[in-house]
């Protein structure tokens, strides 16, 4: 008996050390959101381009795609979408076409841009940058590069930007 | 591998381990008599682990390995475990391994040699052969070659310090030993603590660590010290554990010998026991239908001729150059440029065409030049199979770079190849689309974690000047990706060639085409 309460004394007295323990890991928890995930906006004429960035595992996943919108900011219509479906026929939507890994303040990895239409290539590949650079408001630099090697003769460039700022709109992911 | 067992073993029944007539009293390297006395035999890994202390010996040597294959190339080298060759004299007996590395040693043999040294432990030696060709392929059919003047047995020291200092385990707490130049003091200290929860009995779980401290006042001048490990004679006071590496260059009759057991009592010039060892060479067999399709390909209409010319232009700064055979044996030049754009091969559905070959050139570009195909060479040679514009069963790819480097490339499995990039299909078969997610998740996941360079940290990156890394760094994505292609090295004039692969240790396989 002598030996059961001296157990319950040191798991009372353990007790302290737990809670701190999982109030930490919550607060950990809460502050893992990373300041990439959500809506970033690029703004020419009355083009919009939005970017829509989340974290999957280790990841860094995104689509994007191409809107105009009214002196209002309405947006009129959408010029493309890499969220579109895979083809014609599938049903099916691309998968992600922003694929990251976040290193501090910078996000790097390879991208697809699936807007072009040429032969039967469905997509160009490269790398991308997003660096992060100032929090009020939040922005990233957008760089990307076309993957170098060989192609097939007259494939189109880039369709999609290549060097912008991105500025940060929404701490929401949407992706229609 | 089995192929060179079967071959190695009647070599193995006439081995040579005769306690006569030796160049030396002690060292027996490749006696051609054969000793009634000795048994030797090929073993494998399965009766090696009977052995507890040569697999604690390896291990030692493996953990070495690692670290030097991470920190230090020059230290480079894999020891094959698969097939090792035992002699075994009364309760005597020595482990002789066949050793390879990636990098510029390999003009010589060498066999990592253990040797039992009944009621102490193994020694490990390098055993040297500076053998040709013909003579590796003779031994490797169970000839004999006489290897008179062109063999050497060198002490391999272990060349870890944290090795040492683990073999040192067992010296005086006060004791101070020396490791390449750093002092040691052993002592213990505390590993876990539970002190700091309250009620808790203080309870400390403590490690036998060796912490650098400063060296003893005195420690250079020879009489304070007992000398090389091992062996080594005078007054014990401080043990000196150098490790040399590159190994010693001198052979064995002019190392320091051990002292004591074969009845020296300093430098003997003698190992602890005699040695019996063979040569053993190991010549991987590359993969004959992949080796047929390049040979093929390049005889075609001369095609080889046309690789050749493009490795003769890698050095212009600003052009990469390429050209491309077709199914009807037509040469199409590429037109040169910052990237190479292949023509669609000229075809009609009665007569469907596509390359046989498609070659091409990495320049000295200011940017850097990668010295393997680069993602997106390979991405878009998927492109071209999805689109018939390659003949995927004979297809072959080439390439030279301004790193001197020249490779041959070839799809050895053509559904895993589609499999990898099939989100590049246009597949709009509603099966298909769990593998088309998967495909494109896969694939730039695992391109981005070998070739995503903005950060200039790629795993595979045109900074790097050391060819070999970025080969193996290909090698290791081709092996991660398993994409089924095999990957040649051959020279500038594409006559002969090496499948490249990795062994499973993470070091590069050399496999001849026959």
């Amino acid at each position: 008996m002598q030996h059961k309460r001296h157990i319950t004394g040191i798991l009372f007295s353990l007790l302290p050390v737990f809670l701190g323990s999982v109030s930490q890991a919550k607060a950990q928890q809460l502050s893992v959101v990373s300041p990439y995930q959500g809506t970033w906006h690029y703004q020419n004429g009355n083009e919009l381009f939005i970017v829509t960035l989340w974290k999957e595992g280790d990841s860094l996943l995104g689509h994007y795609k191409m809107v105009t919108i009214n002196s209002s900011g309405v947006i009129i219509s959408t010029l493309y979408n890499s969220r579109k479906l895979y083809n014609a026929n599938s049903q099916i939507k691309w998968p992600p076409v922003i694929n990251t890994s976040i290193v501090d303040f910078s996000a790097s990895g390879v991208f697809l841009d699936n807007t072009i239409n040429y032969e039967n290539v469905s997509s160009l590949a490269g790398d991308i940058r997003l660096d992060m650079q100032q929090t009020s408001p939040l922005t990233i630099h957008w760089k990307i590069k076309k993957g170098k090697g060989i192609r097939l003769i007259n494939e189109p460039e880039l369709n999609i930007p290549i060097d912008i700022i991105l500025t940060k709109v929404s701490n929401e992911i949407d992706l229609e | 591998m089995k192929k060179t067992l079967k071959k190695l073993q009647p070599a193995l029944l006439v081995v040579l381990l005769a306690f006569t007539c030796c160049q030396q009293d002690d060292v027996h390297m490749n006696d051609n008599n054969t000793s009634a006395k000795g048994n030797s035999r090929m073993i494998t890994y399965e009766e090696l682990k009977a052995m507890p202390k040569a697999i604690s010996m390896l291990e030692s040597l493996k953990e070495q390995r690692r670290k030097k294959s991470v920190y230090n190339e020059r230290y480079d080298f894999t020891v094959d475990t698969t097939e090792i060759f035992l002699v075994e004299i009364g309760d005597y007996h020595s482990l002789t391994f066949t050793i390879s590395r990636d990098s510029a040693y390999t003009d010589v043999t060498e066999n990592l040699v253990l040797n039992w040294e009944p009621y102490e432990d193994y020694k490990t030696y390098m055993a040297e052969y500076m053998l040709t060709e013909e003579e590796k392929e003779k031994i490797a059919d169970g000839e004999y070659v006489d290897t008179k003047d062109k063999e050497r047995l060198l002490v391999l020291p272990e060349f870890s310090p944290s090795t040492i200092l683990k073999s040192a385990g067992g010296a005086g707490e006060d004791q101070i030993i020396m490791v390449d130049g750093i002092c040691y003091k052993g002592m213990w200290v505390r590993d876990e603590s539970y002190s700091g929860i309250p009620g808790q009995i203080e309870k400390s779980k403590f490690k036998w660590v060796y912490l650098p401290v400063p060296c003893p006042e005195g420690h250079l001048d020879p009489s304070y010290t007992e000398g090389n490990h091992p062996g080594g004679g005078g007054p014990t006071n401080m043990p000196i554990f150098n490790t040399p590496y590159p190994i010693s260059q001198e052979p064995i009759t002019n190392m320091p010998g051990p002292g004591g057991y074969n009845g020296g009592t300093g430098n003997s010039g003698s190992p602890y026991n005699p040695i019996y060892t063979k040569p053993r060479v190991e010549i991987a067999i590359a993969h004959p239908r992949e080796c047929k399709k390049i040979k093929d390909a390049l005889d075609s209409n001369n095609f080889r001729q046309e690789v050749v010319d493009l490795a003769g232009k890698v050095n212009d700064p600003v052009n990469e150059y390429g050209a491309g055979l077709d199914r009807f044996g037509n040469v199409i030049p590429f037109p040169p440029g910052p990237e190479i754009q292949v023509p669609i091969p000229f075809g009609t559905p009665s007569f469907p065409n596509g390359y046989i070959v498609v070659s091409h050139t990495h320049n000295n570009s200011i940017a850097g030049t990668l010295s393997v195909f680069s993602i997106y060479d390979l991405r878009n040679i998927a492109q071209f199979l999805f689109d018939n514009h390659i003949n995927d069963g004979t297809f072959v790819a080439t390439l030279s770079t301004a790193k001197g480097t020249h490779y041959a490339l070839t799809i050895n499995n053509v559904t895993k190849f589609k499999d990898f990039f099939f989100y590049l299909s246009g597949s709009t078969n509603p099966a298909d689309a769990q593998k088309i997610l998967i495909s494109a998740k896969n694939a730039t996941s695992i391109s981005k974690k070998y070739f995503e360079n903005t950060t200039g940290n790629a795993i595979i990156s045109e900074s790097d000047t050391n060819n070999m890394n970025v080969l193996r760094g290909f090698l290791e994505f081709l092996n991660e990706a398993n994409m089924g292609v095999s990957l040649f090295k051959t020279q500038a004039n594409f006559q002969n060639f090496e499948q490249v692969s990795l062994k499973r240790d993470g070091s590069i396989q050399f496999s001849t085409c026959p």
